[in-house]
Formats: structure tokens, C-alpha cells, sequence
């Protein structure tokens, strides 16, 4: 339907990407002697590549299909993702929870969570961040098989096994530093591809003015330029944006994920991994637009063939990108932005399966099984690199026919325990009074809680059920609420046992002042 | 005269359930944001509390990321 013939320059740029990945990947794989190296990189990457790398890990092939057929439905609101729920927690982030990680010489988020309440709230987020990785793996697998499809014709299956192939050489044996430097080169080549898409876009669609008064003049598009919407909008009223993407999502994403903070964990130094940060800031202050303007675009030059996303069948929205890419580009740049697809495809899942890996040796296996030599849990996690790839294969499978949008169920999987998350890192790192039994309560409640609320949207049906931002901020506050309730009626942790964990209290090395 | 603070109360729910509300509330994050970035203390800017110039400062280019993102609210919102 919408397939490209590359041709051979287009071909040679692609395969130029996809070995210059893989052979540096493999080159790096030299400096891999201890499990420290694999994890954390030996803490010696520099803040430029782990900035590119945060970018990346959180942008890659679902958010190039995904935002590409939101920005076509609901306009430039999608870049709030970007912009309120990603510059504002970032920031945070940076300036005052990665320190307290960094200080507890951790290498995972659920570790910390471990020490500052208790081994049961370690498992549990362990175990659901396995799930949640796992299920993540399955949705970027789910949409380059739709891009790939569409652009060179590959089958479902074929697309999978051959993303999951390219990944799994480098990942497997270069661990965090193979997957941040190739993250960086990969960065660049998204940057480029999705420009070239924008640029020649806009030209096509008679520039920024020429693309407002097109949509302008479409009568259900009111809303399409704005990003902030009413608050009775069905979809994304402004308090559940700011609340549940602005307040939630966004800081449980930052501050709470283990494929972003173990980056981070990776640096040189404290110094490193802040600059890192504040640059992944600064690089995402253009990404919004050149994933949400592909939408606009593509809603502007093919209405007639699309129609209203309100009469969509399952995957149409996921047609919007292909079609400008096959319908936009000339030779050559093709080959780019197929690369740019690619990049964006292989840097998302070299973050998560490295990260899952990382997690699951680290707050499930080592724990069970003591005493062993590092070597072992170094084999133990490059084995998990393709058990994890394999696992995300079969849950492509699952996903695939369940969900309209591919970036709506990666948000999905999030409200699930982002929240709660949340609640306990914010009390963990701020309050001295939260304990294990608080921490335990506010998870039950606040899991509960999301459970509950999107249980109803697959009762009652889209339409009827409860948007995700509003079940991450609610799940949030039953999490906090139940966590302060139980830990006040708890006995308090003395002064000593939260050395170093909570903002009020340092390190015995540091002064007093 | 009681009458005056339940219309100044209704009046205000209304601007705030709207657009202009909204855009006032977003606005309002990054103005915060940038006041917190400001009053940082040195030590939570760099490790050995050093003053840097401004392209290796990461203060400086925090902010600039937040003035970027109220111009955008402002602009889009």
C-alpha cells in the first residue's frame, strides 16, 4: 500500500548505519571485564553521549508512528509530552534526585527503594519493572514491524526477528557503554532524518502558514494548534496534563525509571551525569516538533485518503508517517530517514533490554543466589539481554491486535505503577517519617487504585473510561495518602538507618553546614 | 456586598477551567521552576561549588531551557 523502493543509494546509507552501529557496538565490547563494566559502564561515560542516550531511551520508533498519528488527531497537545512532562521533571531531576542516588552508590532505582524501606518493596517494583520492560520491548517491536512493513515490505515477523538480531549482537556483549555511545551516534542520524521530514514537508504543504490555513479550514481541527485545551476536552483537558503527564508521569519517568537513571548511574561523575541532564533538556526542546509537526503534515496533505481519525479503524494512525515518508522523500534522503527509523528502533531497545538485565541481576537474581564470583553474575546478565529479547517477542505478539495506538499503550503500561512509584521515591528521598509498612500500603493502594480505574476502560469501553493521565494522578494520591497514613501510625526509623537516603540527612563524609 | 466574593469566586473557577487558566497554570510551573533554579544553592550546581563560565554552567543553561518553555506556552498554549 504505501511501500518505498529504496534504491541502492538509499540501501547503502541504511546498511552504512546498520554496521557502523553493530561495529561499534562490538568494538566496545572490548573493556567488559567486571559486572560494573557491563551495568554502569565502569563510570566512565561522558555527559554528551549519556544526554543523547536519555533522549533516545525515551524517543524511538513508537514515538516516531505513535505522535506522528496523535499529532494528525489531536494537534501540537502531544507535545506537552515533550515539553511540561519532560523539560519540567528532567530539571528536577538534575538538581535534586539523581544526587541522592549517585551518594547511595546504587545500580537501580528499585535498590535504592530496598535500602531506604524494605527488601518486599525492592522485589515488588523489581517485578514489575520486569514486566513493564518486557512490555515495552514488545511495543517498540510492534511499531518498526508496522514502519518496516510499510517501507520495505517486510512481513510482521520478519521485521521483528531482524530488530531483534541487530540489537541483541552489541547489547548482549558491550553492556551500558556500547549501548549509550551507539545511542549518540544514533541521536544524530534521528535528528537528521526526522529534519529532512519536517523541512520537506512544510515546503510541500506551502510553509508554517500554509499548513495552518489548510488544517484551519477543516472544521473539527479547532484545537489542533493550541497546547493547552479545555478542561472538559475529552481526550486531554489541561488539569489532567499538568496533573497526571506534568506532575506524574513525566517525574516518575525521570526520576523513577531504570533505563534512564542507570544511564545517568554510568557517568564520570556527580558533575557529569547533572550536565547530562540539562543537555537531554536542551536536545528535547526540538524534538516535540520534529515528531508532532509529521502529524500536522500528513493531515494536511493526506485528509482525503485518511479521513477522520474519528471513523479510524485499528492501525490507520500508524499509515500517517509511512505515507509522508514514501510519498515525500527523494532517493538518498530516504535512505536517511529509513535510517533515522532504524536508529530510533535500536537505541529504544538497547536502553530497556540493557536496563531490564541490569534489574533483574541486580534486585532479583543476586539477591537469591549469594556468594557467586562477578563473572557469573556478568554471564547471568548477558544471557538475560536475550531471554528479554525473546520474551519481548512474544508479547509483540499479545499487543499487537489489542490496542488502537501503540504510544497509548506504552502510556498504559506506565499509569499501571508510575504513580505509586512516584510516591514512594518523593517520600522516600524527602521524609524521614515514611516507613516500609507506609511504603507497602501506598503501593498496594496506589496499584490498586490504577488497576481499578483502567479495569473500567476495558469494562465500559475507550469512550466511557477514564483517560490514563487522570489514573496516574489518582493512583499517585492514593499511594501517597496511604503511605503517609500507615507510615504515621508506624514507628519512625531512627536517624542513622536513613543516612544518606533522604535529602535532610547526609553522608557522614560531607559537612554539616 | 456578600454577594461580590461568590461572582469574583465563580468568575475565577470559570478562567481557570478554561484555556486561559490552563495556560496560566503551565506558565505558572516554569515561572516556579525557574525561580527554584535561581536560588539553588551552589552545591546542588556543581560538586566542588565551583563558578564555571556560562557554556559549562549548568545553571545557565537550565534556565535557558525554562524561558524557553514559557515562551512556548505563552506563544502556543
Amino acid at each position: 500500500m504505501d511501500s518505498a523502493k529504496l534504491q541502492p543509494l538509499d540501501m547503502a546509507l541504511v546498511a552504512a548505519y546498520l554496521v557502523g552501529v553493530t561495529v561499534t557496538g562490538l568494538w566496545l565490547t572490548r573493556g567488559v571485564k567486571t559486572s560494573r563494566d557491563y551495568f554502569l559502564a565502569g563510570k566512565t561515560l561522558p555527559w554528551w553521549a549519556v544526554g543523547m542516550s536519555l533522549v533516545v531511551s525515551d524517543i524511538g520508533a513508537k514515538d516516531m508512528v505513535g505522535l506522528a498519528a496523535d499529532g494528525y488527531r489531536y494537534g501540537l497537545v502531544m507535545m506537552n509530552f515533550d515539553f511540561i512532562g519532560c523539560a519540567f521533571p528532567v530539571l528536577a531531576a538534575a538538581f535534586l534526585f539523581m544526587p541522592f542516588l549517585w551518594i547511595a552508590g546504587v545500580y537501580t532505582v528499585p535498590e535504592y527503594l530496598g535500602r531506604r524501606y524494605n527488601a518486599a518493596v525492592r522485589t515488588f517494583f523489581a517485578l514489575i519493572w520486569a514486566l513493564f520492560m518486557m512490555g515495552t520491548v514488545g511495543t517498540i517491536l510492534v511499531s518498526s514491524a508496522v514502519m518496516f512493513e510499510a517501507l520495505l515490505g517486510w512481513n510482521f515477523w520478519w521485521s521483528v526477528g531482524i530488530t531483534a538480531v541487530v540489537v541483541g549482537l552489541f547489547t548482549t556483549t558491550g553492556g551500558l557503554k556500547a549501548v549509550v555511545l551507539t545511542d549518540a551516534i544514533s541521536c544524530i542520524v534521528l535528528i537528521l532524518g526526522a529534519s529532512l521530514i519536517c523541512i520537506l514537508g512544510l515546503h510541500r504543504v506551502g510553509g508554517w502558514e500554509g499548513l495552518q490555513s489548510t488544517i484551519g479550514n477543516m472544521g473539527w481541527t479547532a484545537h489542533h494548534f493550541h497546547l493547552v485545551l479545555p478542561a472538559d476536552h475529552p481526550a486531554f483537558p489541561w488539569p489532567a496534563v499538568l496533573l497526571g503527564l506534568g506532575f506524574v508521569l513525566g517525574p516518575a519517568y525521570w526520576i523513577g525509571n531504570q533505563a534512564i537513571v542507570q544511564r545517568t548511574l554510568g557517568a564520570g561523575s556527580q558533575n557529569q551525569a547533572r550536565a547530562s541532564f540539562v543537555f537531554c533538556a536542551v536536545l528535547k526542546l526540538v524534538f516535540p516538533v520534529l515528531l508532532v509537526l509529521p502529524g500536522l503534515i500528513g493531515l494536511a496533505l493526506f485528509y482525503g485518503e485518511l479521513g477522520d481519525p474519528a471513523g479510524w479503524d485499528e492501525g490507520v494512525g500508524n499509515r500517517v508517517l509511512p505515507l509522508l515518508v514514501v510519498n515525500l522523500l527523494p532517493t538518498g534522503v530516504l535512505g536517511i530517514v529509513v535510517g533515522a527509523f532504524m536508529a530510533g528502533v535500536v537505541a529504544n531497545l538497547d536502553s530497556y533490554i540493557n536496563s531490564a538485565s541490569t534489574l533483574v541481576v541486580s534486585d532479583l537474581y543476586r539477591p537469591l543466589v549469594r556468594g557467586r564470583t562477578d563473572t557469573h553474575y556478568l554471564r547471568v546478565g548477558q544471557a538475560l539481554v536475550v531471554v528479554f529479547l525473546l520474551a519481548g517477542v512474544a508479547f509483540a505478539r499479545i499487543i499487537q491486535p489489542v490496542f488502537g495506538s501503540v504510544f497509548e499503550a506504552f502510556q498504559t503500561f506506565m499509569t499501571f505503577f508510575q504513580g505509586p512509584l512516584l510516591a514512594l521515591l518523593l517520600l522516600g528521598m524527602l521524609t524521614r517519617r515514611a516507613t516500609s509498612a507506609g511504603a507497602l500500603a501506598g503501593m498496594i493502594l496506589g496499584v490498586g487504585t490504577a488497576v481499578a480505574l483502567n479495569s473500567a476502560r476495558f469494562l465500559f469501553g475507550r469512550e466511557q473510561g477514564v483517560s490514563y493521565l487522570w489514573v496516574a494522578w489518582w493512583s499517585f494520591v492514593a499511594a501517597m495518602a496511604g503511605a503517609v497514613a500507615v507510615s504515621l501510625l508506624t514507628r519512625p526509623y531512627d536517624e542513622e538507618r536513613l543516612r544518606g537516603l533522604v535529602c535532610w540527612i547526609p553522608t557522614r563524609e560531607e559537612p554539616q553546614s | 456586598m456578600r454577594i461580590a466574593p461568590l461572582v469574583f469566586a465563580a468568575e475565577g473557577a470559570r478562567f481557570a477551567a478554561g484555556p486561559l487558566g490552563g495556560k496560566a497554570a503551565f506558565i505558572g510551573v516554569f515561572v516556579a521552576l525557574l525561580v527554584w533554579l535561581l536560588l539553588l544553592p551552589a552545591r546542588l550546581i556543581d560538586e566542588q561549588g565551583l563558578q564555571r563560565p556560562w557554556w559549562r554552567n549548568v545553571r545557565f543553561w537550565a534556565v535557558v531551557v525554562t524561558l524557553a518553555q514559557i515562551w512556548v506556552y505563552f506563544y502556543w498554549g
